[in-house]
């Protein structure tokens, strides 16, 4: 029936279909401890109690002190008359020494009366004692003390509030061999992680304590999704119980990281498709503009090509400028000499036309002298071809008809020549003004392409631009792989709950059986008679039939409630006693029931039973503070009672 | 010799133009006369330089709006004379004589004019040079003979009204202003101002050049 170590890890490892040592990585990764053994139960016995201070502030300063000794098993009754006697105190600092820290129904005032507290107690057999003093400073001890003797070991020594509380912790859940209990909290905002929460002796005790808040069944430990049901595990001495907590609490953990982690990773996911539409656009816009730019080798081509045309063509212009200047040159000559040419023929024309005139008017007298002429010189003329006036020799009309062929033809040449001239020279200025333009435009072209292969750097940039983006784009794009380890984890973790949640089921029905059957007796003999079945279940939650009619703890009155809580630890007690399991301390610590909903009858009819069962139990003690009465009175004798008559305190 | 020639006749078209009706017991045959050597420079200044000629016809065209004138020099334009005709006369300007002689020697010995004039003085005579009815004559006929000759007559006449009665002096005065004018402007001696005369002539809008 008890499993141990090795074949609980056995069975998570098949269970979650891994190995062993997985298993066990995880347990150790969760701080997920095996607790097979049951826990066999341990007696705690309020010895003696002792308290004292100065009262400050009220009707009644000064000194005081309380001290209550001899205690043993059994029940113990604080009375008072009237209310605000100091009842609640006394419950008050056990419970602060128990606990290493005071709870907040001390009253604030009285906390900082009390400058010194000590308490004996005795677990099983051994005996210890508690105690702190709190005058200027807070300091205390646990010490260990042999019975009937004075020596006494130090145990713990605190010289703080905390570390008192921290060794009171420590040193209960040691003794009753309990471990914190785990539970996780998830965080209220959604995206952030939630925390793990521990609950030690602190919470615990609480069992052993019973107020005036009914809304637990089991003393007065908060109620908390899933605690309790722990606690009652807990103090039935159930095993694997602050592993499943444990176990649980992991998964918990785990599911919330997970569920985090997941809404983390959709978070980024939409980041990233955000980003990588993003980045797919300015790559876009960028190989827009890469492409808009003209290629540094086709410009750089362009520009050879239209250099090598224009530099040919400049020359060619060169050329033909020289030509041209060579033509105004020639271009006067031939004016000239056609001018001339033309000039010389009509002097000509006009010179023979004359001439012919005076030959036929033949010289009558001497131009000179106004002699005239005779025959004889006439004569003398025709015959010498030398003129009669001047004796020069006259020429003959052939000759005049050669040379004007002559001078007609070398007019008509040298127009000739100016017109070939004329029109070459045309045409070569039109050519050349053509040649100017076209070199204009050329040059023009080779300017515009020299800016532009300035964009030769942008090219290399934009490209270089490109692939970074592109870059980012895949790093962007890469989509996360969820670790299958998480999934593993999670796995190994479910398996582990299962395993252990089955293994505590084993013992659970039987336990909550017997206590359930027992809680029936009890509270029968608490009054509660038409109480016909209960079921206590392992959430700590109890459905009652009572009269035929289904209930549950919590539908019932205060006074059965308070019946029934009484009711569920001495059930407890009792099957954890007959079975040899169990962790309550077997001390109940009862203050006064309201008066409202829980009358005087209740609480004598809960004493009486209590009376009866302390017999069964002799290990069970337990301190009921109340109002005097007389069902009290009969059941606790005074030498069991601390007593406050009329107005009277009780310290 | 040829040119003396030519000379001669155009001389004989110049004192044509040129001349006023006259008679004389001196001299029976003569039927008008030309006053002034210088005068008879002056006509002939205007006959060798068209382009001058023309500007002084295209201020008679914008004092008087007869188109003839404008005409006249468009005719000049177009047969390219201020080129083909032009002889140059340097030396006239600065006081020297263009030597006529063997011009009117050749017309004196065809008793087609009379050269008359008194010594004013040992070194100048104020010559008069009388036409005779024989050279009226040739001045007809020889255009018929040789219409080439017209010109010389046609552009006596159109140099006549341009002097119009002005003497010697005067009409020497215009062309030397009008050639210094031109000097300044174009530098050398005696400019060519043809530029001038088609610059004018555009403005009327009316090239007429071929």
């Amino acid at each position: 029936m008890n499993t141990n170590k090795t074949q609980w890890l056995q069975s998570i490892a098949e269970k979650s279909k891994t190995t062993v040592q997985q298993v066990e990585n995880i347990l150790l990764k969760h701080h997920i401890r095996p607790t097979p053994v049951m826990a066999s139960p341990h007696r705690l016995t309020v010895n003696s109690l002792m308290f004292s201070g100065t009262k400050v502030d009220v009707a009644h300063p000064g000194p005081f002190k309380f001290v209550w000794e001899d205690l043993t098993g059994g029940l113990w009754s604080i009375l008072s008359a009237k209310n605000f006697r100091g009842k609640s105190t006394i419950i008050e600092v056990i419970r602060w020494l128990l606990r290493g820290r005071p709870s907040s129904n001390l009253q604030e005032d009285v906390e900082n009366w009390i400058e010194k507290a000590e308490m004996n107690i005795k677990i099983d057999n051994a005996y210890y004692s508690i105690g702190f003093e709190a005058k200027s400073s807070f300091k205390g001890r646990l010490t260990q003390r042999r019975e009937n003797s004075d020596k006494a070991t130090v145990l713990v020594e605190f010289f703080s509030a905390d570390e008192f509380e921290a060794a009171m912790s420590d040193f209960f859940l040691r003794m009753f061999s309990m471990d914190s209990i785990v539970n996780w909290k998830n965080n209220r905002n959604e995206d952030e992680l939630g925390s793990y929460i521990s609950h030690d002796w602190c919470s615990f005790s609480g069992a052993m304590f019973i107020g005036t808040n009914y809304s637990s069944l089991l003393g007065e430990i908060p109620v908390n999704a899933g605690l309790t049901g722990r606690m009652l595990q807990m103090y039935l001495g159930m095993p694997w119980v602050s592993t499943i907590a444990a176990v649980k609490t992991a998964i918990k953990a785990e599911e919330n990281t997970n569920r985090v982690d997941e809404r983390l990773l959709a978070f980024n996911l939409e980041k990233n498709k955000k980003r990588a539409a993003e980045i797919k656009e300015k790559i876009e816009t960028k190989q827009r503009e890469l492409k808009a730019l003209p290629s540094h080798d086709k410009v750089k081509n362009e520009m050879t090509e239209l250099s090598q045309r224009l530099f040919a063509d400049l020359k060619y212009q060169g050329t033909l400028t020289k030509q041209l200047s060579n033509f105004e040159n020639v271009y006067a000559q031939a004016e000239n000499d056609y001018q001339d040419d033309a000039r010389a023929l009509q002097t000509h024309i006009d010179s023979s036309a004359a001439g012919a005139i005076f030959r036929m008017l033949d010289p009558s007298c001497c131009p000179r002298c106004d002699i005239d002429i005779d025959v004889e010189r006439r004569q003398r003329e025709i015959d010498t071809h030398a003129c009669s006036v001047c004796g020069e020799t006259l020429t003959s009309e052939e000759d005049d008809f050669d040379v004007l062929k002559q001078l007609e033809d070398r007019k008509v040449a040298s127009k000739k020549a100016f017109d070939k001239i004329k029109r070459k020279q045309k045409s070569t200025k039109d050519e050349l003004k053509i040649v100017e333009k076209s070199n204009e435009q050329l040059q023009l072209r080779l300017d515009e392409l020299a800016n532009s292969s300035n964009n030769y750097q942008k090219q290399v940039d934009l490209k270089n631009e490109i692939s970074k983006l592109q870059g980012m784009l895949e790093e962007v794009t890469k989509v996360p792989v969820p670790t299958a380890k998480i999934s593993d984890e999670l796995r190994i973790l479910k398996g582990a709950s299962a395993v252990t949640e089955s293994l505590i089921k084993l013992y659970q029905v039987d336990l909550l059986k017997m206590v359930s059957e027992r809680i029936v007796d009890y509270a029968k003999r608490f009054g509660m008679t038409n109480l016909q079945e209960a079921e206590l279940k392992g959430n700590a939650t109890l459905s009652l039939v009572k009269g035929s009619v289904t209930t549950s703890y919590s539908k019932v009155t205060d006074g059965e409630k308070l019946r029934l809580k009484v009711a569920t630890v001495l059930a407890m007690l009792e099957v954890a006693e007959s079975n040899g399991i169990g962790r309550h301390p077997g001390l109940l610590v009862i203050d006064s029931p309201a008066a409202q909903e829980v009358t005087q009858e209740d609480v004598d009819q809960i004493v009486s039973g209590l009376a009866g069962i302390s017999k069964e139990l002799p290990f069970l003690q337990v301190f009921v503070s109340g109002v005097n009465s007389p069902a009290i009175k009969k059941h606790i004798p005074a030498a069991r009672s601390k007593e406050a008559v009329s107005d009277e305190y009780l310290w | 010799m040829r040119n003396a020639h030519r000379d001669a006749i155009k001389i004989l078209y110049i004192l044509n133009a040129g001349s006023t009706n006259f008679e004389s017991d001196e001299f029976p045959d003569a039927v008008s006369v030309f006053k002034g050597e210088v005068r008879l420079q002056a006509f002939d200044f205007w006959i060798r330089y068209p382009d001058y000629l023309s500007l002084e016809l295209l201020d008679l065209y914008d004092a008087t709006g007869n188109t003839k004138y404008l005409e006249a020099v468009c005719d000049i334009v177009k047969n390219e004379e201020p080129d083909l005709r032009k002889i140059p006369m340097v030396r006239y300007l600065f006081g020297a004589y263009e030597s006529l002689a063997d011009a009117l020697s050749i017309l004196k010995s065809r008793k087609l004019i009379h050269v008359a004039g008194w010594y004013i003085n040992p070194n100048f005579r104020d010559k008069k040079y009388l036409l005779t009815k024989k050279g009226r004559e040739l001045c007809k006929t020889a255009v018929h003979n040789h219409p080439v000759l017209g010109w010389y007559n046609e552009r006596a006449i159109l140099v006549a009204e341009v002097a119009g009665n002005k003497g010697g002096m005067a009409l020497k005065d215009i062309q030397y202003e009008r050639a210094d004018y031109a000097e300044t402007k174009l530098g050398g001696i005696i400019p060519p101002v043809m530029a001038d005369v088609l610059k004018r002539l555009d403005g009327y809008g009316n090239l007429g050049q071929s």
